[in-house]
């Protein structure tokens, strides 16, 4: 409006600031001089400027209405009434300047008045000019940094700046200058103003960026706020500050420096997240005595360095630690000596991690499932307050276990058994598992030929049922040992093999085979001698032509089917086997096929003695048992006593005349004797007594009409010894005749009665009584007694023969047997008595032996090689100079001696050859030699005469000996053990003396061999192989050199 | 000088009688047999290496007194025993059982020294 009054007053009247009172006050006056009617007034109401309520006044009146409007800045301004003329009036009014208003912001003030009359007019304009200036620099300005609750490294934080301006005006250009602080990142596009990204518009990063203008205008009591985050630097030290910093300017403001905000870093190290284990491998399935790498992994989850970190390692007592294998990140740990267990493992720096690793072995026994727990204690600094206990399992798969090598059945013993044998074996079980076997079973297979199975553990006896024995629980690491003893069946087949298999079951592995104990039987048939045997079905001894049951019984005692079993019998020559019945004959063997094991063949044989024999020689059987694959066995020889004797009870004494007799006539008796019995007679002595009332006539005895010899002036019955008759068979009847005379000087009835006693086998004596016959006599007177070349006074009766007797011949002639004899089963008997001839001394009998052919060569050959020291040469001497005949003896003694020391010899002389072979007495006292050489030396002994001429041309080597001497050595031999000196002392009498150098040895042999006499048997056996007798020997060598010279 | 020779005569005597009394010696003495059957026993159920000489030589005197196949086969073998008196028993106890095919069968297939001194034997104790 245009100005048309001024009077308008404002104070102040330039500038203004921001709060200040601005009063404006109007004045004007009616100069006309009308009333001016419906004066108006009002003024304006600028910006920037506030009214103060209640200041406008009318003429010192206020003008506000009950609202407080004041109706002087209303539009149509306030309604003053009238003005009259020359009047003035005064309008006051009142404004605040505006907070907050631009700096040089023009403030124009101007009243305008009205009225009805008048157009309205205008007050002058006041211009006043705003003086306003921005406040950032505030308190409200700052710089804060916020982060987590606890900031730790590496964690981001917000940097917040608020700019706010406290002044009037606005700031314009706000820079701030804020650098990423110290410790920590900016995190790219983070930076705001007011929210609002400000990188675009910086067209660079914040962080690269310095002193942006983040606000280009910043009013009055505006605020920008200018944030950016970012991230802690990690690690950093507990404590560290991580100070932001920020300059503040703008346009019209320097620039100034926030107060710092900080943050203070909370930082330590970590090691108890989950990437700090405790690991075992293997953790599971672990056996014991397996070995477990236990790794505690020590991981710094932190933000610090965890300094002087210490691992402990605790493990259970079933873990062994193996010292020397642990390594802290694969480098070995230096051994310790104590704390073996307690690793240092430094400083692990936050976010790196370190590895230890122990090995422990895992003990055993445990039982199975077991679990372990190693554990680990983690001790570190800066301080955790308490150490950090790591555990792991280690879950053990533990298993009884019955290794071959130490569980089995094991055999004890040979293998080779033999039926009925006992059978041990031991079964061993040796738990070498880590755990324990329960229920355990012991299951026995057994071969069914085994009885009497018995298991012992020590020496109890364990129960078994069936084939099963209850062992319960074998503890790990415990041993059993158990015994089985069982019993080979007998009888059982050869070369069956027993097994006896064992096996263990146990709840936990099941069946465990124990192997098998083997054995093979070794079965034989088998005879002995006490099973096996001969024997006399009765007591009855044998007699001649008897028949004599013998039972054969043979018994299999082995184990094994004996087959092909024979016995091959030996029967003395003077028996023969007539019959059998329960076996088959094959000759001298009785075959009895097979034999079961245990199984018993009887038989019963009929043998019939052939010959005559003396008592003393029993009829021996010796029998030898065979059968396949059984060493031959012999039997004790059946010795069958044989009752065949003599017996001379039935003879006749007779006389003729029989009844009576003149005195003075001749009586011819006749003593006619019988062997009655069944066996020969040996010796028999007749001695006939003669009564004083006969007169023998000499040289008139007589038997078989064989003239004999008186002796001396007595008749040869009345001698000592009387008449003797040898080799009386049975049958044979030796005849005596003798003639008497009857004393002339009886009386008539005199009674005369012979006696004879017959002696003979040295006990029996029969007496034979001849019928009485009585004297006649009468009185006669000088006669002659025919016979005699002269007369005789008071001879009484006729002479009794009528030619004279002499002898003309000594001779004596040994009875002929009455019967023939066989020799042999069958065998002729070989007479001898036609061949002998007397030798001049009748005392001794001659030997003979001969040697055909090359007998001499292999004679001294044999010799030389039979040389073995000691006696026991000339042993061999006597066998090889042997007669081959003694007088008139039977030639079978001579050969059956001859054979039998053959046969006994010739052993002893392959066994001398053997080394240091020891003669022992059974190598010579047989009993085949003990009958040949008492037979022997009986026939020899009874032998007269010179043998007869060998036949053909031969090296003759000849002896002789005395009967009666050799009789007695006889006696001696019959009780002298064969392995003694008499037996072969009383042989060597029949070796050859004819030569001197025979005699030499013969008589050296007999005088070195009777020196042992008073010596027991073993002497003599020692002697015959250690003994050596130089001047013996060399008589023999002597003998040897002139037989050689001769052949 | 004459002491010296002396002295040599004298030990060249001793020499040659100690020379002769082996040669004497050796004439008859078994040599030593090539290894001989493992167990000529076998067929009997027994083993000849358990027994010594003296009861091998015993148990071919009991087999000498059969007649049997069997036990001659036996003796047979038995010639091939190592020990030179076994196999002597063994030769005797087949001459004596008139297995003297058998024995000239054996000697004629050795023809060995053994067998030399083997027939010799055997002829001595004929």
């Amino acid at each position: 409006m245009p100005e048309r009054l001024r009077t308008l007053v404002v104070s102040p009247e330039r500038e203004l600031e921001p709060g200040m009172t601005v009063r404006a006050t109007f004045t004007f006056r009616n100069q006309g001089g009308a009333p001016a009617t419906g004066v108006r007034l009002r003024f304006n109401m600028p910006e920037g400027l506030i009214y103060l309520v209640g200041s406008g006044c009318l003429d010192g009146k206020e003008a506000d209405d009950e609202l407080g409007n004041s109706p002087l800045l209303s539009r149509g301004g306030a309604d003053i009434g009238d003005v009259a003329a020359g009047e003035e009036r005064r309008i006051e009014i009142a404004y605040s300047v505006a907070g907050a208003i631009e700096n040089g912001t023009t403030v124009e003030l101007q009243a305008a008045l009205a009225s009805f009359e008048l157009p309205p007019v205008g007050s002058n304009v006041v211009r006043l000019v705003v003086r306003s200036k921005p406040q950032l620099w505030n308190a409200l300005t700052r710089i804060a940094i916020e982060g987590a609750q606890d900031p730790r490294p590496g964690s981001q934080a917000q940097v917040t700046i608020r700019i706010h301006n406290a002044g009037q005006s606005s700031a314009h250009d706000v820079i701030v200058v804020a650098p990423i602080p110290e410790h920590a990142s900016y995190l790219a596009g983070s930076a705001r103003v007011n929210g609002r990204e400000i990188e675009r518009d910086l067209m660079a990063p914040f962080d690269r960026t310095h002193a942006p203008v983040v606000v280009r205008s910043l009013a009055a009591n505006a605020s920008a706020v200018v944030t950016y985050r970012i991230a802690l630097d990690a690690p950093l030290p507990d404590g560290a500050q991580v100070v932001a910093r920020a300059r503040i300017g703008s346009q019209e403001t320097p620039a100034f420096e926030l107060e710092a905000a900080a943050l203070t870093v909370v930082s330590s190290p970590n090691l108890n997240d989950e990437r700090t284990m405790l690991r075992a491998a293997p953790s599971h399935g672990v056996r014991p005595g397996q070995r477990i790498t236990l790794s505690l992994t020590a991981q710094n989850a932190g933000s610090a360095t965890a300094e002087r970190v210490h691992a402990t390692v605790e493990l259970p007592e079933a873990l062994i630690f193996v010292r020397g294998a642990s390594t802290i990140d694969d480098r070995p740990v230096r051994e310790r000596r104590k704390e073996t267990m307690r690793f240092s493992l430094g400083s692990v720096e936050a976010g790196e991690s370190v590895t230890l690793r122990a090995d422990a072995i895992v003990a055993a026994p445990l039982p199975n499932g077991t679990m372990l727990t190693p554990a680990a204690t983690l001790e570190w600094e800066p301080g955790s307050p308490d150490a950090r206990r790591l555990e792991c399992t280690v879950t053990v798969h533990s298993e009884p276990d019955f290794p071959p090598r130490r569980n089995g059945i094991e055999r004890r013993g040979a293998a080779a058994v033999r039926p009925g044998d006992a059978l041990e074996a031991t079964v061993s079980l040796a738990n070498d598992g880590s755990a324990a076997a329960n229920d355990g079973v012991l299951h026995l297979r057994l071969e069914p030929a085994l009885d009497e199975l018995a298991v012992f553990d020590g020496a109890t006896r364990l129960s078994i049922e069936g084939d099963t024995l209850e062992l319960g629980t074998l503890d790990a690491y415990a041993s059993r040992k158990l015994t089985l003893r069982a019993r080979v069946a007998s009888p059982c087949s050869d070369r069956t093999e027993l097994r006896i298999a064992a096996s263990l079951h146990t709840r936990e592995l099941g069946e465990t085979p124990l192997r098998e104990a083997f054995w093979r039987v070794d079965s034989h048939p088998a005879f002995r001698a006490e099973s096996s045997r001969l024997e006399l079905s009765d007591e009855s001894v044998l007699r001649p032509n008897q028949l004599a049951q013998i039972d054969v019984i043979v018994t299999n005692a082995g184990t094994d089917t004996a087959h092909n079993v024979a016995l091959r019998l030996y029967v003395s020559p003077e028996a023969r086997l007539e019959s059998v019945d329960g076996a088959t004959r094959e000759k001298s063997s009785l075959i009895f096929g097979e034999l079961a094991p245990g199984a018993r063949a009887r038989a019963r044989l009929g043998l019939r003695l052939l010959r005559s024999l003396a008592k003393e020689y029993p009829v021996t059987i010796d029998a030898v048992l065979t059968a396949d694959a059984v060493l031959p066995v012999p039997l004790t020889p059946l010795t069958i006593a044989t009752a065949a004797e003599p017996d001379f009870s039935v003879g006749r004494l007779s006389s003729r005349p029989e009844e009576a007799a003149e005195a003075g006539e001749t009586v011819e008796w006749t003593l006619q004797l019988r062997n009655g019995g069944d066996g020969v007679a040996h010796h028999v002595a007749v001695t006939i007594g003669l009564p004083d009332s006969l007169i023998y006539v000499p040289n008139s005895t007589s038997v078989n009409d064989l003239p004999v010899r008186d002796a001396g002036a007595l008749p040869p019955f009345s001698a000592e010894g009387g008449i003797s008759l040898n080799e009386v068979d049975p049958g044979v009847e030796p005849t005596i005749r003798w003639l008497t005379v009857v004393h002339n000087a009886l009386h008539s009835g005199t009674p005369i009665v012979h006696v004879a006693h017959v002696r003979y086998d040295g006990e029996r004596d029969d007496e034979i009584v001849s019928p009485e016959i009585v004297v006649r006599s009468g009185p006669v007177f000088a006669t002659a007694i025919p016979g005699l070349p002269f007369g005789l006074d008071g001879l009484l009766g006729a002479a009794p023969g009528s030619e004279p007797r002499a002898i003309t011949e000594d001779r004596f002639l040994e009875l002929p047997p009455a019967t023939p004899v066989s020799d042999g089963n069958g065998a002729p008997y070989l007479a001898q008595l036609a061949a002998a001839s007397p030798l001049a001394d009748g005392t001794r009998t001659a030997t003979l032996a001969t040697f055909a052919g090359d007998r001499v060569t292999r004679t001294l050959r044999f010799l030389r090689e039979a040389r073995f020291g000691g006696l026991v040469w000339h042993l061999f001497a006597l066998r090889a100079f042997l007669p081959d005949a003694i007088g008139d003896a039977h030639r079978g003694a001579l050969d059956a001696l001859r054979d039998v020391l053959r046969e006994e010899f010739d052993r002893l002389f392959i066994k001398l050859r053997l080394p240091r072979y020891t003669i022992v007495p059974r190598d010579i006292e047989t009993p085949s030699l003990r009958a040949a050489i008492d037979r022997l030396l009986d026939e020899a002994a009874s032998a007269r005469g010179v043998p007869p001429e060998p036949p053909i041309t031969s090296i003759e080597l000849r002896g002789s000996f005395s009967g009666d001497e050799l009789h007695a050595l006889r006696e001696r031999v019959t009780s002298s053990e064969l392995a003694s000196a008499p037996p072969w002392a009383a042989l060597a009498r029949l070796l050859p003396d004819e030569t001197a150098p025979y005699a030499e040895y013969r008589g050296r042999l007999i005088e070195r061999l009777e020196s042992f006499a008073g010596s027991e048997a073993v002497e003599f056996v020692e002697a015959l192989q250690r003994e050596q007798d130089s001047a013996l020997d060399g008589a023999l060598d002597a003998m040897c050199a002139s037989l050689h010279a001769i052949a | 000088m004459p002491a010296l020779l002396l002295s040599l005569l004298v030990v060249l005597a001793i020499a040659l009688a100690i020379a002769l009394r082996r040669r004497r010696v050796a004439v008859y003495a078994l040599p030593p047999a090539a290894p001989g059957p493992a167990n000529w026993l076998a067929p009997v159920g027994a083993d000849s290496g358990t027994l010594s000489e003296a009861q091998r030589c015993d148990l071919i005197f009991a087999v000498a007194t059969l007649e049997d196949d069997a036990s001659e086969a036996l003796l047979a073998h038995a010639l091939e025993d190592p020990s030179e008196a076994v196999a002597l028993a063994a030769a005797h106890a087949l001459t004596r059982r008139r297995g003297l095919e058998t024995l000239e069968r054996h000697l004629g297939q050795c023809a060995s020294e053994r067998a030399r001194a083997l027939r010799l034997l055997v002829e001595i104790l004929e």
